[in-house]
């Protein structure tokens, strides 16, 4: 039987999958001006946030109207409850990628610090997590989710090694170059949440898939 | 009339019942349940329709379980083989047992009269007698043998109280019942059957002619009673089974499909068939 519910799921999917396009287009921007200490890039990347919050709220409404006209059940239901939380985390994604910004832009006008090997890596690392997810949710694909959740420890050890490198090599050492090191920190630190969202995300896709929930015990899988 | 086939009924033992192994699903307090009434093996025949087929069901003391299923599916025959309500239907038969405290209510020495009293009823359609609010109570009190004015009263009053009623109609109780509003007529009929002191009532729909207002004090009652007595409901509205059961079954075309905590079938159930009724993909 056609059910025009079906319609209104398949809008939904197809918003939270344009503005995960935008999410990672927004890590990849920023990661783009930090390298080029481009603070065009890094500027248009905080003004395209505001169309990824436009989309978040469109999001947010059209779940509310669907869970006050449909009441979904089973799989309906745990696709709008996973695509409520998903829809948060790409946004609060693209608000990192504007923290990373801003920080581009507080040294954009300076001298490198040093070349820029391991936060390439890190940013490479975690814009592979987000599309897994994305690929995940539109394949309802419980293994690639779970690969997403694994692949967090390699993010967090990189974070650890970027901030003991940062910490010897420049802010115990030079004074004068604190403040530059200290941005890479806080951009380490922030590409280290994005991970984070991530696993929040499969974590969501894994509840969508199967109905279990993995939140804080990854050894239910 | 009904007519058991003693070569298929079987030891309660070996009946392989739809067990529960996990009631809460994990998420919540896992509480052990004490089964009020077993169904096994259990067959029903409308002539040579076949309208239940094998169906093994446990149900639980003191617990609220929804019966769920498209028109037709044999829900409301299931429950009215539970207080041989099938018993008036010409040409009917039906096979297996179903124990009530371990004890087959076909069985040769089961007193119909006294399962009725054991297993009340509430219909679809309010069904009050033509008589005051208060002659509703007292006659299936009378009937049942009552005699005592103030013990009558009292009973009266205290299955109007439980019915969620008496406030309404404390100063009507010699007004005809039919007076009353659809919902108020429903939980009159709830009153009639608690009155009687049963162990199990059971709900065809309860609800189906009833305005929201009238529903929601309904299925506010039904959580109340479920303190003292076993509920068994069927119904078509699916936001009504969560909210007031605990446990669910899910029947198509005579079978059970499907039967386990109303969270897990809800949220996640496991035959694609019950997805699909349930959110509405059936047909």
């Amino acid at each position: 039987m056609y059910r025009h519910f079906e319609d209104e799921l398949e809008d939904i999917k197809n918003t939270i999958l344009k503005m995960s396009a935008y999410v990672e287009e927004e890590i990849e921007n920023s990661i783009k001006a930090l390298k080029n200490l481009d603070p065009e890039l890094a500027k248009k990347t905080i003004e395209k946030d505001r169309e990824i919050d436009r989309i978040e709220i469109s999001v947010d409404e059209k779940c509310a109207e669907i869970i006050l006209r449909h009441h979904p059940l089973a799989g309906d239901l745990r696709f709008v409850l996973a695509a409520l939380k998903l829809n948060n985390d790409l946004e609060r994604i693209a608000d990192l990628a504007v923290d990373i910004a801003e920080r581009t832009l507080e040294i954009s006008g300076r001298p490198p610090l040093k070349e820029l090997v391991k936060i390439p890596q890190l940013a490479g690392l975690v814009k592979l997590m987000l599309k897994n997810s994305v690929e995940a949710f539109t394949n309802r694909d419980y293994e690639l989710a779970k690969k997403v959740i694994l692949s967090d420890a390699r993010v967090n050890s990189i974070r650890d090694e970027i901030m003991a490198e940062l910490t010897e090599n420049f802010i115990k050492k030079d004074p004068a170059a604190a403040e530059r090191a200290l941005a890479l920190i806080l951009i380490s630190r922030h590409l280290e949440r994005i991970g984070d969202h991530c696993v929040n995300i499969a974590e969501d896709i894994i509840y969508m898939v199967s109905a279990k929930i993995v939140k804080h015990h990854h050894e239910e899988f | 009339m009904i007519k058991l086939d003693a070569k298929n009924r079987t030891n309660s033992a070996d009946m392989g019942y739809t067990e529960i192994k996990d009631p809460l699903n994990k998420v919540g307090n896992f509480l052990p349940e004490k089964t009020k009434i077993k169904a096994g093996n259990l067959n029903f025949y409308y002539g040579k329709t076949h309208t239940l087929k094998d169906i093994n069901l446990n149900i639980y003391e003191k617990k609220v379980t929804a019966i769920i299923g498209p028109s037709g599916c044999g829900k409301s025959t299931f429950i009215r083989l539970l207080n041989r309500m099938n018993d008036f239907v010409a040409d009917s038969r039906a096979e297996g047992e179903i124990l009530i405290d371990e004890n087959n209510i076909f069985g040769k020495t089961a007193d119909p009269v006294e399962i009725r009293k054991r297993v009340g009823m509430v219909f679809q359609k309010p069904n009050p007698f033509p008589k005051s609010i208060f002659d509703n109570i007292a006659y299936g009190l009378e009937i049942n043998g009552a005699k005592d004015r103030f013990y009558i009263e009292e009973k009266v009053v205290n299955s109007l109280k439980k019915s969620a009623l008496f406030e309404e109609i404390r100063h009507r109780l010699r007004d005809n019942a039919l007076g009353l509003s659809g919902g108020q007529q429903q939980r009159l009929c709830i009153a009639r059957c608690i009155a009687i002191e049963p162990e199990i009532i059971l709900f065809d729909e309860p609800c189906a002619s009833l305005d929201p207002i009238s529903t929601a004090k309904i299925e506010e009652l039904i959580l109340e009673l479920k303190k003292d007595y076993t509920i068994v409901i069927v119904t078509h509205n699916m936001q009504q089974a969560l909210r007031v059961s605990d446990y669910t079954a899910f029947f198509l075309m005579g079978e059970l499909i499907e039967y386990n905590t109303t969270k897990k079938i809800f949220e996640n159930p496991s035959d694609r068939r019950t997805e699909d009724y349930i959110t509405g993909r059936f047909g």
